[in-house]
């Protein structure tokens, strides 16, 4: 074994014993559930945390970036007995660059075929992660929630059908999702989401681009910043109020749902817009050619930023704001 | 049809238990109602997912405790007196003749006072709503709902791959409406493009890997249905 690879194997031993502070009685809402509660830390001490990276299909997660060097977890596992409790398993493995890797297990009944099978929604592990604000996050949910704040240097989300909920965060974030919602407020930097059924919701969105697609899902934001702002649905809708940048983009699109943007900011805007439905731009002119694009302009013409709306079979709406 | 009698009878329209003229009123409520749609979508998809379930299989224990219940039953008839002996002799011989004897005695009376309901001749057929499917001659054997938890996960792993699927079945033809305005070359490279995200979604082993190769696929394939300049490539 490497010596990088004996100090990471140390680690995860010292973790272990650590997960063993646990509540002897049950949840107190009568169902005969057992819950463990156990703090630990997690990473190599002496040693800087440059990333984390949380992986729980059991559960929920909550990430909050503090001011600290240290990654602290507090872990609470639900089950119906204590044999069930034992299956749970929350595994913390550090290595010495810096990186620190928490996931959750459900142990096989290996050897114990006889023993009752656990239903899935009867077990979960919730996890609280405090991790170092300059720490680079990556967080990944099955059903649970996904919650990150506080952090300077990004993140990298994933959920299934589990929501998404990001707030004051720095730095690039990409965040995908099937059935999940995802929900961003505070996020100073570029952001990337894209869902399939969720919906996607932000507010006070700064940085140099926004991408955000949804398949199913509607688009939501509201004081968006962005220099290059690309939303898209192919079947929901998408409504989005931002601030115009200088030589900045914008283009928003649905295939078959509604969109609607309203702009505000002192620069100047060049909007073309096209839908099968109706258009709504206050002194377009008309359609000049078979592509329907209808255009106008407003404002300065130094630093114009350029608007594209587009809804193949819905209605499309655009308006400045004073 | 309104859309709580839709919802009363969707699980039946699903299984295609409804007869012609009750399925063909939710058929036409499900043209002018998206909810009642996406509802019935719901339904569908559940029971395709539902469909690919392995049956389970019984831990066991379970047989365990049967054969203990049976052997203390056996037992316990072995310390029975001559008299209850007896009786339970006498009712195990009457139970099949019993049935046949109190069903045709039902089926008369009821004969009789529907009859005297309808003040009608008996000949003339009621008017029944024939189900649509003959009751099964065997009764299904029984399905345990005993799974593991971590059996559980497999399936929900197989629930979004289907999901996924699904999405991709309806973007392509979107896409290759798109494609089909494009330059030759523009489109070969489409087809390459297409053809690299889904061998990595083949590859990519279950659980976050592979759902961030169907997030991959699935925003190209929107991306190009959406008619933007795509790079070919590269790029989300």
């Amino acid at each position: 074994m490497s010596a990088l690879g004996a100090l990471a194997a140390v680690t995860l031993a010292l973790a272990a014993p650590a997960v063993a502070w646990a509540d002897d009685g049950t949840d107190g809402d009568g169902d005969g559930a057992v819950i463990e509660r156990a703090e630990f830390q997690a990473g190599i001490a002496g040693r800087p945390v440059g990333v984390v990276a949380i992986d729980n299909s059991l559960g929920d997660v909550r990430i909050e970036g503090y001011d600290g060097t240290t990654v602290t977890v507090i872990a609470v596992k639900h089950a119906p007995d204590t044999a069930a409790l034992r299956r749970l398993r929350v595994e913390s493995l550090a290595n010495p660059d810096g990186s620190v890797r928490l996931t959750t297990l459900l142990t096989e009944r290996a050897g114990h075929a006889d023993r009752p099978a656990v239903a899935l929604a009867s077990v979960r592990v919730d996890l609280t992660v405090k991790v170092p604000r300059a720490a680079a996050v990556s967080g990944r949910v099955t059903t649970g929630r996904l919650e990150l704040a506080n952090v300077d240097a990004g993140a990298d989300l994933d959920s299934s059908t589990g929501p998404i909920v990001v707030r004051n965060v720095a730095g690039v974030v990409f965040a995908r999702s099937l059935a999940g919602s995802q929900r961003f407020e505070e996020v100073f930097g570029s952001l990337d989401s894209h869902a399939i059924d969720g919906d996607l919701a932000f507010d006070s969105v700064r940085g140099a681009a926004l991408t955000a697609r949804a398949y199913a899902g509607d688009i939501d934001g509201r004081r968006v910043a962005a220099k290059q702002v690309r939303l898209s649905s192919i079947s929901g809708r998408v409504d989005l109020e931002a601030e115009a940048q200088p030589g900045g983009s914008l283009t928003v699109t649905s295939l078959r749902g509604a969109v609607d943007v309203r702009l505000r900011g002192t620069v100047g805007v060049a909007v073309r817009a096209r839908a099968g439905g109706r258009v709504s731009l206050a002194g377009a002119t008309a359609p000049t050619s078979a592509d329907r694009w209808v255009e106008a302009r407003y404002g300065a013409r130094r630093d114009r930023a350029a608007v594209q709306v587009e809804s193949r079979f819905g209605d499309v709406s655009f308006a400045l704001m004073q | 049809m309104n859309c709580g009698q839709l919802a009363a009878e969707v699980d039946a329209y699903v299984d295609g238990d409804l007869d012609q003229v009750a399925a063909s009123a939710c058929r036409g409520h499900l043209r002018t109602c998206a909810a009642c749609r996406d509802l019935a979508d719901r339904q569908t998809r559940l029971r395709a997912a539902l469909a690919e379930l392995p049956p389970a299989e019984p831990p066991a224990s379970l047989w365990a405790a049967i054969d203990a219940r049976l052997g203390a039953a056996e037992i316990a008839d072995s310390r029975r007196g001559a008299l209850a002996t007896g009786w339970s002799r006498l009712v195990a011989w009457l139970r099949p003749v019993a049935w046949p004897v109190a069903m045709v005695g039902s089926a008369g009376a009821i004969a009789l006072v529907v009859v005297q309901l309808r003040g009608a001749t008996p000949t003339q057929p009621l008017a029944v709503r024939a189900p649509a499917r003959a009751p099964a001659a065997v009764a299904p054997p029984v399905q345990l709902a005993l799974r593991d938890a971590i059996d559980e996960r497999s399936d929900l792993e197989r629930e979004a791959d289907a999901r996924f699927r699904q999405v991709v079945s309806e973007l392509l033809p979107l896409a290759r409406t798109e494609v089909a305005t494009w330059p030759a070359r523009r489109a070969q490279g489409f087809a390459h493009e297409l053809e690299r995200r889904e061998q990595a979604v083949l590859v990519a082993s279950p659980g976050q890997v592979r759902e961030r190769a169907w997030h991959e696929l699935t925003s190209y394939l929107e991306r190009v249905a959406l008619g933007e300049q795509v790079a070919l490539g590269g790029g989300r």
